[in-house]
C-alpha cells in the first residue's frame, strides 16, 4: 500500500508559452475560463477551441498530456452529456428503453461537453507550463495589492509553497511509517470501510506527531535565516512583462470577447 | 573578531542546561565539540547566535552581545546554525530557491542575490544541481544545500549541530571536506558532534559533559584519552584505538596517529 504521487505535472520545456510571466499567465487562463462560461454556441467554442490548440502547439506540450488531464473526468462528462440528452424537452429523435433523446438535449449535451473539456485543458495547459513555485510567486504577487486591506498575501504564498515543498518528505515518511507498523504486525488493508478508517489511526498519529516536530524544527532553520516576514523582503527571480505577455494577455482577451459575440 | 563565550550559563525552566561554559572561536577556526547525548550540546548552539539569550555570563559575536535585540538580525547573519535534520531546514523546492531564501530575507537587490547564489552553490560543490528539485537529492546533497543557504548570507562564523548524524557514510565525507574548505577560506567552524572520528582535524575540541566543560585540548589529546572518553561515554576513534592497543604490544608511536595516512606513516618508520 505505498502511496504514489506525481510532484505537480509542470512540464519543464523551452517554449514562448513558458517563457511567459506567470501573473499573465494566471490571468489569461482565467479570463479565457470566464469566458467560456459565457460563450452559448458552437462557433465560439470553436474559436476558443483553436486558440487552444495554437497555445498548445507554441507550448511545445504532447497534447497527449492535455488528455492525461481529461482522462479522470471522462465518466463525469459523459454523464452530464447523458444528463442533458435525455432529459431535455424537445423534439424527440430517438428512443433507449425508456428514455427519450431530443435534439435540443443533443445540442446542450455536447455544448457543456464542449465547456468542460474546454475549461480543463486551460487549466491542465496553465499548470505544465508553470512551476508550482511560479504559480505560488505569481498569486503572492497578484494579491498583494489586498495587503492594504490586511489580507496576509505573503503568508498565504509562503504556506502554499512550504505545502508543496513538503509533500514529498510527507509521502515518503508514510510509506516509512505504513511499512513500520506492518512489520509489527498491523494490518492495515482488510476489512470493510470503518475498520479500515480504525487502521489508519496507528498511521496518523505518529505521522501527526512528527509532522508538529519537522514544523518546529522548519520554524527553526527559517528564523535562523532571518525570516521576519514579508516586510522588507526581496525576491531572487524577477519577473519583468515583456512584450509578448501583454500580445498573449491582449489576444486572449479579444478571442474571449469575439468568441461570445459570434 | 571572534565569538566570545564568557561563563555561560542558560537554565530552561529552572532546569540547569549549560554551565559556566567559556572558549573562544576565532576566523579560520575548527572548532570541535563533543558529548553525550543530553550534555548541552544543541542548547550551547543556539545560544552561539542568539536563539537562547544566556541566563548569566555572555556571548560576544565580534563584540557584540547576543543579548542585544536590536542586533539580533546582524548576529544572526554572522552566525550561521546549521541542523541535524537536512529535510526540515531546506525552505523552497528548488536547490536554488532555497539557497536564496535567507539573502531574500536581508532584503538584498536580486542581482546580488543571483550572484550569492552561485558563490554559495560553487563553495559546496552543487552548481550544476542548481535547478533541481529538493526533494529528489541524497541526504549528503541536501546537507550542502542547507550550508549553502547559510553561506549565501555570507556568514564570518557556522555552527553545526550533529550535521551528518543522519547520513550515511558518504554523505558524511561530502560534509566534512565541505567544511573543512570553508575553514581554509577563512570562516570559522564550531562542529558539534558525537562521531569523534570527524574532528581530527579540529584545531580544538571541548568535551561537553553535563552542561559544563569536562575536558579541553588539541585533537591528540583528547581523542587519544581514552579513559576520559570512556568516563562520558564517548567511543574513542578507530585509528587511536588500535594504536593504543598496539603500544601495549610493544609497538612504539611518537605521537598517537589520529588517520590512516599517519597511521601508516608511523608503521612504516
Amino acid at each position: 500500500m505505498a502511496i504514489e504521487i506525481s510532484f505537480g505535472q509542470y512540464l519543464p520545456l523551452n517554449s514562448s508559452i513558458h517563457r511567459l510571466d506567470p501573473r499573465i499567465k494566471l490571468i489569461a487562463t482565467f479570463i479565457s475560463i470566464i469566458f467560456i462560461f459565457i460563450v452559448k454556441n458552437f462557433y465560439g467554442y470553436a474559436l476558443l477551441a483553436s486558440f487552444l490548440l495554437g497555445l498548445i502547439i507554441l507550448s511545445k506540450v504532447p497534447p497527449l498530456y492535455i488528455f492525461r488531464g481529461l482522462k479522470p473526468l471522462i465518466f463525469f462528462i459523459l454523464l452530464t452529456f447523458a444528463l442533458h440528452l435525455f432529459t431535455t424537452q424537445g423534439t424527440v429523435i430517438f428512443h433507449f428503453w425508456f428514455l427519450k433523446g431530443t435534439m435540443e438535449g443533443l445540442r446542450n449535451g455536447l455544448l457543456m461537453v464542449a465547456r468542460f473539456m474546454l475549461l480543463i485543458s486551460f487549466s491542465t495547459l496553465l499548470t505544465l507550463t508553470c512551476s508550482p513555485l511560479e504559480l505560488t510567486d505569481a498569486l503572492e504577487s497578484l494579491l498583494s495589492p489586498l495587503k492594504r486591506i490586511g489580507f496576509p498575501s505573503h503568508e498565504i504564498a509562503m504556506m502554499m509553497s512550504i505545502a508543496l515543498r513538503f509533500i514529498p518528505v510527507l509521502v515518503e515518511e508514510t510509506n516509512r511509517i505504513i511499512k513500520a507498523q506492518v512489520a509489527r504486525g498491523a494490518d492495515i488493508e482488510s476489512g470493510g470501510i470503518l475498520s479500515r478508517a480504525k487502521n489508519l489511526i496507528p498511521i496518523l498519529v505518529p505521522l501527526f506527531i512528527n509532522t508538529f516536530k519537522r514544523a518546529d524544527d522548519l520554524a527553526l532553520a527559517m528564523e535562523v535565516r532571518c525570516y521576519r516576514g514579508g516586510e522588507g523582503r526581496t525576491r531572487m527571480k524577477e519577473y519583468v512583462l515583456s512584450q509578448s505577455d501583454f500580445l498573449f494577455l491582449f489576444a486572449s482577451i479579444i478571442v474571449g470577447i469575439v468568441s461570445v459575440l459570434i | 573578531m571572534s565569538i566570545e563565550v564568557k561563563n555561560l550559563s542558560f537554565s530552561y525552566e529552572d532546569n540547569p542546561i549549560l554551565d559556566d561554559v567559556s572558549f573562544c572561536v576565532k576566523s579560520g577556526e575548527f572548532v570541535g565539540i563533543a558529548g553525550p547525548n543530553g550534555s548541552g550540546k544543541s542548547t550551547l548552539a543556539k545560544c552561539l547566535n542568539g536563539i537562547f539569550s544566556p541566563t548569566k555570563g555572555e556571548v560576544f559575536v565580534d563584540g557584540i552581545s547576543v543579548k542585544d535585540r536590536s542586533k539580533q538580525w546582524i548576529i544572526r547573519q554572522t552566525v550561521g546554525l546549521v541542523f541535524q535534520n537536512p529535510d526540515n531546514q531546506l525552505v523552497a523546492s528548488v536547490v536554488e530557491e532555497d539557497v536564496a531564501f535567507g539573502p531574500e530575507n536581508l532584503g538584498i537587490p536580486p542581482s546580488i542575490i543571483r550572484e550569492r547564489v552561485q558563490y554559495a552553490l560553487e563553495r559546496v560543490g552543487l552548481i550544476n544541481e542548481r535547478k533541481r528539485l529538493v526533494a529528489t537529492l541524497s541526504g549528503g546533497q541536501k546537507q550542502r544545500v542547507a550550508i549553502a543557504g547559510i553561506l549565501a548570507m555570507r556568514p564570518k562564523y557556522i555552527v553545526l549541530d550533529e550535521p551528518t548524524s543522519m547520513l550515511d557514510p558518504v554523505g558524511r565525507k561530502e560534509v566534512l571536506s565541505t567544511v573543512l574548505q570553508l575553514k581554509e577560506e577563512g570562516v570559522g567552524i564550531v562542529y558539534i558532534t558525537h562521531h569523534l572520528e570527524e574532528l581530527v582535524y579540529a584545531d580544538k575540541i571541548m568535551l561537553l559533559y553535563k552542561g559544563r566543560i569536562f575536558k579541553e585540548g588539541s585533537a591528540r589529546d583528547i581523542l587519544t584519552d581514552e579513559d576520559t572518553l570512556k568516563k562520558i561515554g564517548l567511543d574513542i576513534p578507530e585509528i587511536p584505538a588500535l594504536a593504543l592497543r598496539l603500544k601495549k604490544f610493544d609497538v612504539a608511536f611518537d605521537n598517537i596517529p589520529l588517520t590512516i595516512e599517519e597511521m601508516v606513516n608511523a608503521i612504516l618508520d
